[in-house]
């Protein structure tokens, strides 16, 4: 319960942070999204389910805040941090390595399921020319926010359950 | 339980899709969800604010001795502005007279402004929104055309009680009726998606014909009922016509710094009584 607390908290204050003092941080048109980020620090750190169900709500409460079209984040960051705690559960565990690799690949697949949504409600898009130009500068400026909030993120952990001897999961 | 797993993962995925093919139409048939905006809104105002404060405070401190000559600067500027101001005065009152004279009546008469604060900004690469403090308790309501003293912001797409979500002129979605200034040819203003591109509007279905060139203003045309006539969008930057097709595309640099977007004002259209009472007086 304790941990579900630190982890919400925590991904409140990276949302508050990134649609206030962040929203205007891009890099050559591309902003980099801390939420996802977080999502997937924590879902690194928890399981297949818990990595969904804060994606889920987190995605949720960035469509009802500053979005116009409900749903679109919660189902794309819902599936991306399930399977993000799914899959890194049988993957090796480092510091750098683990949340660089892994939020790349789920910030490609974030903004996949983004422009198939997309695509089907009322926008079309070339994909091949936004993979390039978009979906790989943001995963890759993902990737190294991700290095930082993961680590950020034991080092929290590890203060508040010092007792515990044990971090993540 | 592998299954019940799977059964509450396709029921979580097959609602979303429900609720974003819903609001894709139209979101204010989700109203139960405006309280998460009003609960947030007080946080995140005073990050934005706080944020911003703390940074021109370091600022400051950076340009004391450049700011020290131009306050000496400004203050020679002041005296002979106090002069012009005068002038320009005694010359408003004769163009008001004039204009009365000749009944003329302005169409900014007909709408007031309510000034805002932003407060939020949506942080996606695909949408372009912002959030405001200001709401239904201050006059706003859907589609108002939101401005700043340089141009066209947007308009408003949902309100609370104390905030307003704006779309704006840069987001894809956006579309507002515009025309060539100089050559009065009309066209859609719209906004793009591409990085290369972001922050840049497109101007859409210009006649073949047209003559427009870069550099040239760009304002709204009125038509459509949302925008008023007349508000500056932005300048063209540059032209292109597409093989086989029958209209060009202008690039639309937006008036706008939407960089560096701190307050905004909505147009608010005046009740038809009090605009009675105005015209009486």
């Amino acid at each position: 319960m304790k941990k579900t607390i630190v982890r919400s908290v925590f991904l409140f204050l990276v949302y508050i942070l990134q649609s206030s003092i962040f929203s205007f941080l891009s890099i050559r048109g591309i902003k980099p999204d801390f939420l996802l980020a977080a999502v997937i620090a924590v879902a690194l750190q928890s399981s297949d389910i818990e990595g969904g169900i804060y994606g889920l709500f987190f995605g949720l409460l960035q469509d009802f805040h500053t979005g116009y079209i409900l749903g679109i984040n919660a189902i794309s960051k819902f599936i991306t941090g399930y399977l993000t705690g799914y899959y890194t559960r049988i993957l090796f565990r480092s510091d750098v390595l683990l949340p660089f690799i892994v939020t790349f690949v789920g910030s490609i697949l974030h903004e996949g399921i983004t422009i198939i949504i997309m695509h089907f409600i009322q926008f079309s898009h070339p994909f091949l020319p936004l993979m390039w130009k978009l979906v790989l500068p943001y995963a890759f400026l993902n990737s190294v926010i991700c290095v930082f909030i993961y680590n950020i993120l034991r080092k929290i952990e590890a203060s508040f359950f010092k007792h515990e001897g044990v971090i993540g999961r | 339980m592998r299954d019940k797993r799977l059964w509450l993962i396709i029921i979580t995925i097959f609602t979303l899709i429900v609720l974003i093919n819903i609001s894709s139409k139209n979101n204010e048939d989700i109203m139960i969800f405006k309280p998460v905006i009003t609960a947030i809104q007080p946080i995140q105002k005073a990050f934005f604010t706080g944020s911003r404060e703390t940074a021109e405070f370091f600022k400051t401190i950076m340009q004391l001795n450049k700011i020290k000559e131009e306050n000496k600067f400004l203050k020679n500027k002041v005296s002979s502005l106090e002069n012009s101001a005068v002038m320009i005065k005694e010359l408003q009152l004769e163009n008001q007279r004039l204009k009365e004279m000749l009944n003329f009546k302005e169409q900014s008469f007909y709408y007031g402004m309510e000034g805002a604060k932003v407060v939020g900004r949506n942080p996606s690469n695909w949408f372009e929104t912002i959030l405001i403090d200001k709401g239904k308790q201050n006059g706003i309501d859907i589609n108002m055309a939101v401005v700043t003293n340089k141009g066209l912001v947007g308009r408003v797409i949902e309100t609370g009680s104390r905030w307003s979500k704006v779309l704006l002129i840069i987001d894809q979605k956006s579309s507002v009726s515009a025309m060539i200034q100089r050559t009065r040819d009309n066209g859609i203003i719209k906004g793009q998606i591409e990085p290369e591109n972001k922050g840049y509007c497109q101007m859409v279905y210009l006649p073949i014909d047209s003559n427009v060139l870069p550099g040239d203003l760009v304002i709204s045309s009125g038509l459509g009922g949302i925008f008023p006539k007349g508000l500056i969008i932005g300048e063209v930057e540059r032209i292109e016509q597409q093989e086989n097709e029958l209209l060009k595309i202008a690039t639309i640099k937006p008036a706008v710094d939407f960089q560096r977007l701190e307050e905004v004002f909505i147009i608010v259209k005046k009740p038809d009584n009090e605009l009675l009472t105005e015209e009486e007086n």
